[in-house]
């Protein structure tokens, strides 16, 4: 319609010109001229009205009134900056806390994995009683790859923070070991360079692909990095090609950084009873159900596990038959673990975003009982009611969007917050929970939806109203009709039940917080730093990690501000753990399980800085080293379990593995019960034995240490740094954590979920 | 004083018969838009409104459509106004329109003509 589109003016002139030959015509039947001007003016009825008709027919009107509401709505808000601020807060924080978590529920429930096909990905897991229980061991896998014909392709993969060193410099990054068709399997194209194929499991030459994260990170996105050597386990690996961006690895919450061919693993491959591997990933066939490949595949599986000498009840519980599970999001750990919490804190968030807007809807209304003798003008001037309430819609989604962009910023912080909540033990979870497609359009929707919702109720009510009446109100422009009242007494009720909700919820997180950090973890737990440290490659196998570990004791121990120092594999409520099959004379284990215990191989000094009483016999001294008698503690739980009311000081352990003992370990000592896994379970049996005596030499281990000065434990850091690195400057120090700070990760992530579980109820 | 009836006597048009009317009227020739609104008026026997404040936006559809062309041009009493002239398409319209109308007059007059209208 442009092209026709006629002046205002123009129009203006048509009317004008129409009056006159009214005013005309009367003359001619005998008014007078100022009596015939004021009857044709009033014949015509009102002008302005017939103009704004013209001019709405041949516009695009929409947009037009689009710009006018906005340029208006901005007026209007600007006149009232104090509630423009707190409603655009609220909404910031509404839609902010909903975007935050709705991009986490994105990254761990229902984004894809940016690979060919996800639905067509199995994993091969072996499972029984006990549920699922990971996947067979290399010589299965290869045999399985050979012989289940259902499935095209099949790969393995294995992932863990790995030591390397670039340029001469130890570095810890999370990788993978996996085999050499992983990347074909997936369909994952190179950004750079080229990926891995089967060839390279010849590791001649060796090569490493890097994440593209990594490579922008470690070596500043330089194309040059093809063809960098980085080290290995005293092997080196060429960098062939960087994987793309959206690309994280199968572990949702664990971005793989560098791939090595899984065949570096040379004793590993042909064990038959080693189970290392992290997952076994294949392709079913085009026409080919999960249930056939699954068939198929478990005839080969039980040919394999009927050949291994595992006890009948192991295997019944943990590797009776092969399962085959959809792979298309990924590895589901994270989903098991986080699924809940996250779909709670959804509707928490939710029902913070739902209170926001029901104030803001009562703020408006309030504002539109204050402008109603506004609207009543506009009303009496010709306005039309459908125009005033896109006009109060339009300043509302106005608004909403002045707190939704900040809100959406505001959601990236909030991301963070929520994965340290998280984040369980020592190893924190990396989502790849960013702003995309989805995420935007859920914030878009939901603030959409916000809007009208808390627009629309008080415009609809504001032109219930008479004008007249209103007019004749305009005086006293605070009385209110019953209708609205009742509205706003709706919606205060409303609140008050969310709020009511939501105080619970925050009231059993405090409270539940509260308990956990009152639970007695069995050990001192409030002053004690730890960290990890990692000896280079081949220090193992040389036999030079128990020298560095004396060393590193005593440098860390001559630090001022040091009260006490031990090392040990792990530490109580790190989430790590180790254990293994026990032999205790005069104890007949009534199950597998029974026959089992956790281990932990430790330093003198570890008992003393964790505080952790003894309650019989003695602690390990320095003396309890290589050549001397194997000694070792057990905790209450094991002395119950194995000994009953005996006194377990001098008697033995053995530690037998795969029917050959290592030989006998005295027991000496006898330990208090700590925590182990979490705060509510009670503590496992337990094994202590001298990491100068071990049984597996240990290429990592956790340093603690206790500060003289409350509290001051931090201050320590750097001193200890240094101290490690004149003691070899090629250790490698990663995870540096208070006790406290590593507890309470886990106590808030059960904390909120008691939290969320009570909102729900 | 005329004949003239008192305002609020007279009907007010439907929405769609005043489209109609205005193009029957300028059958005759070019015509302003208040001689429009008089030609329906006197044609009526004075029992038709036209409300001037439709009157125009209705010009200015049926312009738009292409049924009718405005220009400006000078009265009988040497005042300046917008002529509207009927166009080719106009025309074809008015036939169409002024059957359909037809059909519907004689239907509704049947009904209410009938003797025993529930039957």
């Amino acid at each position: 319609m442009w092209s026709r589109r006629r002046a205002d003016s123009d129009f203006q002139a048509e009317i004008e010109a129409h009056i006159r030959l009214e005013a005309d015509r009367l003359i001619g039947e005998g008014m007078s001229p100022a009596e015939a001007q004021a009857a044709a003016r009033r014949a015509f009825g009102n002008v302005a009205i017939a103009r704004e008709r013209l001019y709405e027919s041949q516009r695009w009107l929409w947009w037009d009134q689009l710009g006018q509401d906005l340029r208006y709505g901005l007026r209007c808000l600007r006149k009232t900056p104090a509630f423009t601020a707190a409603a655009a807060l609220t909404i910031a924080l509404g839609v902010g806390a909903n975007t935050a978590v709705f991009s986490l529920m994105d990254a761990v429930l229902l984004r894809s994995l940016p690979v060919q096909n996800p639905k067509e990905l199995v994993f091969l897991e072996t499972a029984g009683s006990a549920g699922l229980s990971g996947p067979p061991p290399y010589p299965c896998f290869t045999r399985l790859r050979a012989e289940a014909g259902s499935l095209t392709e099949m790969s393995a993969f294995s992932s863990d923070e790995l030591r390397f060193e670039i340029d001469g410099k130890p570095e810890q990054v999370m990788g993978q070991v996996a085999s050499g068709n992983y990347f074909e399997l997936l369909g994952v194209k190179p950004t750079l360079g080229r990926l891995m194929n089967a060839e390279d499991e010849k590791l001649n030459p060796p090569v490493a692909i890097i994440s593209d994260r990594y490579w922008r990170r470690r070596f500043g996105g330089d194309p040059a990095v093809i063809g960098k050597r980085i080290s290995f386990r005293e092997q080196t690996f060429t960098i062939a090609g960087v994987t793309p961006p959206e690309f994280w690895g199968l572990l949702p919450g664990t971005p793989i950084d560098v791939t090595l061919p899984i065949t570096l693993e040379r004793k590993h491959l042909t064990d038959a009873g080693a189970w290392w591997l992290h997952a076994i990933i294949a392709r079913l066939k085009p026409g080919v159900s999960a249930n056939q490949a699954q068939a198929e595949s478990n005839v080969v599986f039980q040919s394999f596990i009927s050949g291994s000498r595992h006890p009948a009840e192991l295997i019944r519980k943990h590797f009776h038959h092969l399962e085959l599970g959809p792979a298309a999001h990924g590895m589901d750990v994270l989903r098991r673990r986080f699924s809940k919490p996250l779909y709670a804190l959804m509707g928490i968030v939710g029902l913070v975003l739902l209170m926001a807007t029901a104030n803001i809807a009562n703020l408006l209304l309030a504002r539109g009982i204050s402008r109603r003798g506004e609207f009543a003008i506009r009303l009496a001037t010709g306005a039309r009611p459908a125009r005033l309430v896109r006009q109060l819609v339009t300043e509302t989604l106005l608004l909403f969007w002045l707190g939704a962009v900040p809100g959406v910023v505001f959601a990236g912080w909030g991301v963070g917050v929520i994965e340290t909540l998280f984040a369980q033990g020592r190893r924190a979870v990396t989502l790849e929970a960013g702003l995309n497609w989805r995420v935007l359009a859920f914030s878009i929707v939901v603030t959409l939806v916000a809007g009208l919702l808390s627009g629309l109720f008080p415009a609809w009510k504001a032109f219930r109203t008479d004008p007249q009446q209103a007019i004749k109100e305009g005086e006293a422009r605070t009385s209110e009709s019953g209708g609205s009242a009742t509205l706003r007494q709706t919606l205060v009720a409303l609140q008050v039940a969310l709020s009511l909700v939501l105080l619970v919820g925050a009231v059993t997180f405090v409270r539940t917080f509260a308990n956990l950090r009152r639970v007695d973890t069995g050990f001192q737990n409030e002053q004690v730093l730890t960290m990890s440290i990692e000896v280079p490659d081949g220090y193992v196998q040389a036999g030079k990690s128990a020298a560095i570990w004396s060393q590193t004791l005593e440098a860390v121990r001559g630090i001022p501000g040091v009260r006490s120092a031990g090392l040990s594999t792990f530490t109580p409520l790190s989430g790590r753990d180790r254990g293994g099959l026990v032999r205790v004379r005069g104890y007949e284990p009534a199950s597998f399980e029974d026959g089992t215990v956790h281990m932990n191989q430790v330093s003198e000094g570890y008992f003393e800085t964790l505080g952790i009483p003894l309650l019989r016999g003695r602690l390990l001294t320095d003396r309890d080293v290589e050549g001397a008698l194997k000694v070792a503690l057990i905790n209450e739980s094991a002395a119950r379990q194995y000994f009953g009311n005996r006194d377990p000081i001098g008697e033995s352990l053995e530690f037998p593995r795969k029917g050959t003992a290592d030989g006998a370990y005295r027991i000496v000592g006898v330990v208090r019960d700590t925590k182990h896994m979490n705060l509510r379970q009670p503590s496992p049996r337990f094994a202590f034995i001298p990491i100068r005596q071990p049984r597996e030499a240990e290429r990592r281990v956790t340093l603690a240490v206790a500060a003289t000065v409350p509290n001051r434990e931090m201050a320590l850091v750097q001193p200890i740094q240094r101290g490690l690195t004149s003691v070899d400057p090629g250790l490698l120090i990663s995870e540096v954590i208070t006790i406290r700070r590593q507890i309470d990760r886990g106590g808030r992530l059960e904390s909120g979920n008691q939290a969320a579980l009570r909102c729900s109820q | 004083m005329s004949t003239r009836k008192p305002e609020d006597e007279r009907m007010v048009l439907l929405q769609g018969t005043l489209d109609l009317l205005i193009l029957r009227t300028l059958l005759f020739g070019k015509e302003h838009g208040q001689g429009i609104s008089r030609a329906i008026q006197t044609l009526s026997g004075d029992e038709l409104l036209v409300d001037h404040g439709s009157l125009y936006p209705a010009l200015q559809r049926l312009e738009a459509k292409g049924w009718v062309e405005g220009e400006w041009g000078t009265s009988g009493n040497n005042r300046k106004a917008r002529f509207y002239r009927l166009t080719p398409a106009g025309r074809k319209q008015l036939t169409s329109e002024t059957r359909q109308w037809e059909r519907i007059a004689a239907a509704v007059g049947r009904i209410l003509a009938a003797e025993n209208p529930a039957g």
